[in-house]
């Protein structure tokens, strides 16, 4: 078993083998990350297709600084970004009703919702309401940050997050699985 | 509510946070094609920058080449040989040097014809036998008629005795004149070669040496004639002209020659001929050896051409555009035996190796044919390629049927030979650059022919290294080239030689593809002279 290190030196050299298992050992994490981002999961292999090629492309301007998953996680994060620029003129308005389903304060939302069924609901977001989410939830990215990483202002990115986290309570909602706590 | 909407980060990151998803394996593949065509593309750039640097040094030699073609044109000084001596082939006469000694600076003077032959007395005193202050016997210049020399008598008896000598002298001269003019015209004659013998020449001396004899002879004469009179024989000196005997006693007979002046006479010799005598020292190289190390990138070209086609893949186009080559170069080291200061031989041993990429395809179960062995073994999965083909193990359980296929990655295939020239080299030097001319057969011995394919058989990865079969142990090769050498010191230079390389036999036999090879390169260097 190589190790990471040997790996990268190898795909440095552009050895197929090194390429194969590297890929190998980080493609289910990054999938998962480009399915966070992206509507359907055509679009998530092929975001990882194409984040892949890159990572190999530039694999010899990786320095050891910092984890080296982190550093293909945004390779992966910049692809997915990118796929949604191209395609934010197509994405449809989404109306939010907020006069229904609010759920108490004192209620804490339980969702004994799967990972994938979470990812599902995350990609029925419009892209840049899932884009400020996921920069935001996921990346740890504040809003000056998401705002000049996807082109728009803070304002625009607050409420964004604010918009895409009520589609999201709403959609949790919906699918009926709320616990009440014992203490209470 | 907001409680509730910060539960929503929470709930969406820890529940999504850590979790994994195996993708497609047609995920995989895609990509795996998009590298090969990364690396084609990235192989296609090094191509055209080594013929972008090929081209650049190209351009750069030919500015060389104007350079020196343009000082070679520059005109040759010629240096007139300093040696005004009477040029009878090489023969000086004895009485010339003495004429030479005293000839002085004669500006001015025209061209005439010089025929003289002049007796002078030592005993005149007059002006007309004797203006030199030396007391030296000189010719005086006549116009250009001839007349008979008048001689003037001091007192009426002393000239009716000087005259009387003078006939009698005469007599006994023109006998010792005939046999002088007989040696004279055996010295006009031409030497060996055909040539005339001009001052400077290497043969004077040994001319000199022959005719030693000759110029005894007619020192003995003078010692002779030494107290009675001084004779100054003067010879015509003319190129390709023999006179025989009797026309020259006929033309040139005593006592009717015009006195001319020892200056005359030498300044008169020279116009007359009208190739100025030239001074070639020719510089002499001695044979000797050197040796040179190079190195040699190269762009190669196969010629494929229809070899054993037997199945469906074996066909010499699929196999030649699937194949592209990665790199392609040699060094070695070049020894050199140089004869004058054109030619040479050359030889030595070079190291050469070529690295292609088969681009991925389906490989299909064949029955392995080695050989020597005409029946099928095995089946085994084939892969062919330019150089030749491979047989790879199914690493599964099941033994494959004939015709089934498995996915072949891209692969990589490497020959490497040793060469071993023998050639002539035509160099011309001007100064410390020289242009060399290059030509040599060439004998490629096989030292490695390796492929490493990586098969995918039921998802299962293989990476094989397998020597290439039907490649020949030995095939030759012509090489032809024209460049440049810069001299460093007299023993050290640097030379840049664009090369082409071409295959005189094909490099396998028995193959679907038969395949012929050629290159193109720039051959560098340093070579020291031993």
């Amino acid at each position: 078993m190589e190790s990471l290190q040997q790996l990268i030196q190898g795909c440095i050299k552009a050895d197929r083998h090194c390429q194969s298992l590297l890929y190998t050992r980080f493609s289910p994490s990054m999938l998962v990350v480009c399915l966070r981002y992206s509507k359907n999961r055509e679009e998530a292999e092929e975001i990882l297709q194409e984040g892949f090629l890159q990572v190999f492309k530039s694999i010899h301007q990786f320095r050891g600084e910092g984890s080296f998953e982190g550093w293909v996680r945004k390779i992966m994060v910049n692809c997915s970004l990118q796929k949604i620029r191209s395609r934010s003129h197509l994405t449809p308005v989404y109306t939010i009703d907020q006069s229904k389903e609010e759920p108490a304060d004192t209620e804490f939302i339980y969702a004994g919702l799967s990972a994938k069924e979470l990812i599902g609901l995350v990609q029925e977001l419009p892209p840049m309401y899932r884009a400020v989410f996921n920069l935001y939830v996921f990346e740890g990215m504040k809003h000056r940050e998401i705002a000049e990483a996807l082109g728009v202002t803070e304002g625009t990115s607050k409420s964004n997050l604010s918009d895409a986290r009520r589609i999201l309570q709403a959609a949790v909602l919906k699918s009926n699985v709320i616990a009440k706590p014992h203490n209470l | 509510m907001d409680k509730n909407l910060h539960n929503i980060d929470k709930l969406f990151k820890d529940g999504i946070e850590g979790h994994t998803d195996q993708p497609d394996d047609f995920v995989w593949n895609n990509l795996d094609q998009q590298l090969d065509k990364q690396e084609m593309h990235l192989a296609q750039k090094k191509n055209i920058l080594l013929k972008r640097s090929m081209l650049a040094l190209a351009a750069l030699f030919i500015i060389a080449l104007i350079l020196l073609v343009q000082q070679y044109r520059k005109p040759v000084e010629l240096k007139p040989s300093s040696d005004t001596a009477a040029v009878t082939n090489g023969q000086q006469q004895p009485v010339s040097d003495e004429v030479q000694q005293k000839s002085g600076a004669s500006a001015g003077d025209k061209k005439q014809t010089i025929k003289a032959e002049q007796k002078i007395s030592p005993e005149a005193t007059t002006e007309n036998h004797l203006n030199n202050t030396n007391d030296q016997p000189v010719l005086k210049q006549q116009p250009s008629t001839v007349t008979p020399v008048p001689t003037k008598a001091a007192t009426e008896p002393a000239i009716v005795t000087e005259q009387k000598v003078n006939r009698e002298n005469k007599l006994s001269l023109k006998k010792e004149q005939l046999q002088k003019n007989k040696a004279i015209k055996e010295s006009l004659a031409l030497n060996k070669k055909g040539k005339p013998v001009l001052p400077g020449d290497e043969t004077i001396a040994q001319q000199k040496e022959n005719n030693q004899p000759q110029e005894k002879k007619t020192s003995a004469i003078k010692q002779e004639l030494i107290g009675k009179e001084q004779v100054v024989p003067v010879s015509i000196v003319e190129k390709n002209i023999q006179y025989t005997e009797a026309a020259f006693v006929k033309e040139f007979r005593p006592g009717t020659l015009p006195a001319v002046s020892p200056q005359l006479f030498n300044q008169s010799l020279l116009e007359r001929n009208t190739a100025t005598p030239v001074v070639i020292t020719k510089k002499k190289i001695k044979p000797g050896f050197s040796v040179a190390a190079f190195y040699t990138p190269e762009r190669l070209t196969t010629h494929v051409e229809t070899g054993e086609k037997e199945h469906r893949e074996d066909d010499k186009d699929a196999i030649r555009e699937g194949e592209q080559v990665k790199y392609a170069g040699s060094f070695g080291v070049q020894v050199q035996y140089r004869f004058n200061q054109r030619w040479s031989v050359l030889s030595g041993v070079s190291y050469s190796k070529t690295t292609s990429v088969i681009l991925p395809r389906n490989i299909y179960a064949r029955p392995e044919r080695r050989p020597g062995a005409p029946q099928g073994g095995d089946l085994k999965y084939k892969l062919n390629c330019t150089a030749g083909y491979v047989y790879i193990s199914p690493k599964s359980a099941t033994t494959p049927a004939f015709g089934d296929s498995i996915q072949a990655s891209q692969s990589t295939n490497t020959l490497e030979y040793f060469g071993v020239p023998l050639g002539i080299k035509y160099s011309y030097q001007k100064g410390k650059f020289a242009v060399n001319a290059v030509t040599s057969l060439n004998m490629n011995i096989l030292s490695n022919g390796k492929l490493q394919a990586t098969t995918v058989e039921q998802s299962v990865k293989t990476l094989s290294n397998v020597k290439i079969e039907g490649l020949k142990p030995v095939y030759f090769s012509g090489m032809i080239g024209l460049g440049v050498e810069y001299f460093l010191t007299q023993r050290i230079s640097v030379f840049a030689t664009p090369v082409k390389t071409f295959s005189l036999s094909s490099i396998n036999k028995n193959t679907p593809a038969d395949t012929k090879r050629g290159s193109f390169g720039l051959q560098t260097g340093i070579s020291i002279k031993l």
